[in-house]
C-alpha cells in the first residue's frame, strides 16, 4: 500500500509562534482566509490561528467527522457554520421523510391526559391516540419540508396509522402544534381537530 | 518474527528527537513505508512539531500491539485503552486537537485520526447551535447576507 496521498486542498494555515498554545487568543476578525491564499501552504506546525482553519479542513476529514455525528440537529448546526462545512454535512434525510416509525405509545412519557403523548423534536408536534395501546405503529405525516414554510395541512389533520396485522387506518389528529417555522405566530398556532376516528 | 527490538529515532521539525521501538513507528502507515524505503536510524519529520510528535508517540506507544516471546499478540485490554483514549482527548485543547488531526492524517494513523475526529464531533454535539460552534472553533461565517438568512431559516425550522 502506498503512503496516503496528500489531498490537494489540504491546508494547514497559521503563523508559527513561540507562545504556548494555551495563551493563544482567538483572532476571530483576522481568520477569514480565502482558499486560494492558503492552498499552497502545507504547514502542520501551526499554533496561532489554527482555530480559524477549522473551516478549511480537508473534505475527507470533514467526512470522517460527519460520519460521527448522530443527532439530526447536530447536522443542521454543523452545516450552518460556513460554506465548506455546508457542502460536506448533509441535510439530515430523517427530516425529509414524510413517514416516521414510532415506538408504541405506551413507551412515551405522557403529558396530560391518559392515552395521549407529545412527540418532541418533530417538525410538527402532534398528539394522536391509537386505537390499540401497546402496539408499535407507523405514522405517516404529510407535507413537511424544510423549504416549504407555507405548508398548510387540510383540516382536520390526518395521519395514516399502520397497526401490525391490520390495514392502514386514518386517524385525525387531536392537537397539532406548529413550531419551528419562521413566524412565531405560526409556531404558536394550535389546531384543535377531531378525536381519532374509531 | 523479529524478536529483537529495533529502535528508530524520529526528529520533529523543531529538532526534538524521540527514540521509539520500530513497532511503534509501524502504527503509522506513512512511517512504515518511510522506514522500509529508507533504513536510516533517524528520520526527520519536518511537518510535525515536537509538541505534536510527542503526543503522536505517546498515542502509538499506548496502542502498539506488543509481540511477546512465543508469538502471542496482546495489547492493553479494550476497556483500559478506551479509558486511556478518553483521558487523552479530554485533556487536550482544541488547537492541539487540530494539529493532531493534521499530523495523524499526514502520518496516516487511522485510529488516532478517528479519535481526534470524534473529539470534534463531540464538540459539535455539545454546542447548542451553529453560532456556538463558530465561537468554539473560531470560525468566521463566509456566507453572504442572503445565504446567512437561508441558514437561519433552516435553523429555525430545526428550532429546538
Amino acid at each position: 500500500m502506498a503512503p496516503r496521498k496528500k489531498t490537494p486542498n489540504m491546508v494547514w494555515v497559521g503563523v508559527k509562534s513561540k507562545q504556548p498554545a494555551k495563551t493563544t487568543t482567538e483572532k476571530k476578525t483576522s481568520s477569514v482566509m480565502s482558499l486560494s491564499d492558503s492552498v499552497s501552504k502545507l504547514q502542520l506546525s501551526s499554533k496561532v490561528n489554527t482555530f480559524s482553519a477549522w473551516s478549511l479542513l480537508p473534505e475527507e476529514l470533514l467526512h470522517i467527522i460527519s460520519a460521527k455525528l448522530e443527532d439530526c440537529y447536530d447536522f443542521i448546526h454543523a452545516r450552518s457554520v460556513c460554506r465548506p462545512w455546508r457542502s460536506i454535512f448533509p441535510f439530515p434525510s430523517s427530516l425529509l421523510r414524510t413517514r416516521y416509525s414510532l415506538p408504541s405509545f405506551d413507551k412515551f412519557p405522557r403529558k396530560g391526559r391518559k392515552g395521549f403523548c407529545t412527540l418532541e423534536k418533530f417538525p410538527v408536534l402532534f398528539r394522536v391516540r391509537t386505537p390499540h395501546h401497546g402496539l408499535p405503529s407507523e405514522f405517516y405525516v404529510g407535507g413537511i419540508r424544510p423549504d416549504n414554510s407555507e405548508v398548510e395541512f387540510p383540516s382536520p389533520v390526518q395521519c395514516s396509522v399502520k397497526i401490525p396485522n391490520s390495514a392502514s387506518t386514518f386517524l385525525n389528529i387531536v392537537d397539532c402544534q406548529w413550531r419551528g417555522y419562521s413566524s412565531s405566530q405560526r409556531r404558536k398556532r394550535v389546531r384543535r381537530a377531531h378525536r381519532p376516528l374509531s | 518474527m523479529e524478536n529483537e527490538k529495533k529502535m528508530i529515532t524520529l526528529k520533529s521539525s523543531d529538532d526534538v528527537t524521540f527514540e521509539v521501538e520500530e513497532a511503534v513507528v509501524l502504527e503509522s502507515q506513512f512511517l512504515s513505508h518511510l522506514v522500509q524505503d529508507c533504513p536510516a536510524p533517524e528520520h526527520k519529520i519536518k511537518e510535525v512539531t515536537g509538541k505534536i510528535l510527542s503526543k503522536v508517540v505517546e498515542y502509538c506507544e499506548k496502542h502498539v500491539v506488543v509481540v511477546v516471546d512465543g508469538g502471542d499478540s496482546s495489547s492493553s485490554s479494550g476497556d483500559d485503552l478506551k479509558k486511556w483514549d478518553d483521558k487523552f482527548i479530554k485533556e487536550m485543547d482544541l488547537s492541539t486537537v487540530y494539529d493532531l488531526i493534521a499530523a495523524a492524517n499526514y502520518l496516516n494513523i487511522q485510529a488516532l485520526l478517528d479519535l481526534m475526529c470524534q473529539r470534534v464531533a463531540d464538540v459539535i454535539t455539545a454546542c447548542k447551535d451553529h453560532k456556538e460552534i463558530r465561537e468554539t472553533l473560531g470560525i468566521v461565517s463566509d456566507y453572504t447576507a442572503e445565504e446567512e438568512a437561508e441558514v437561519l431559516k433552516e435553523n429555525e425550522w430545526a428550532f429546538d
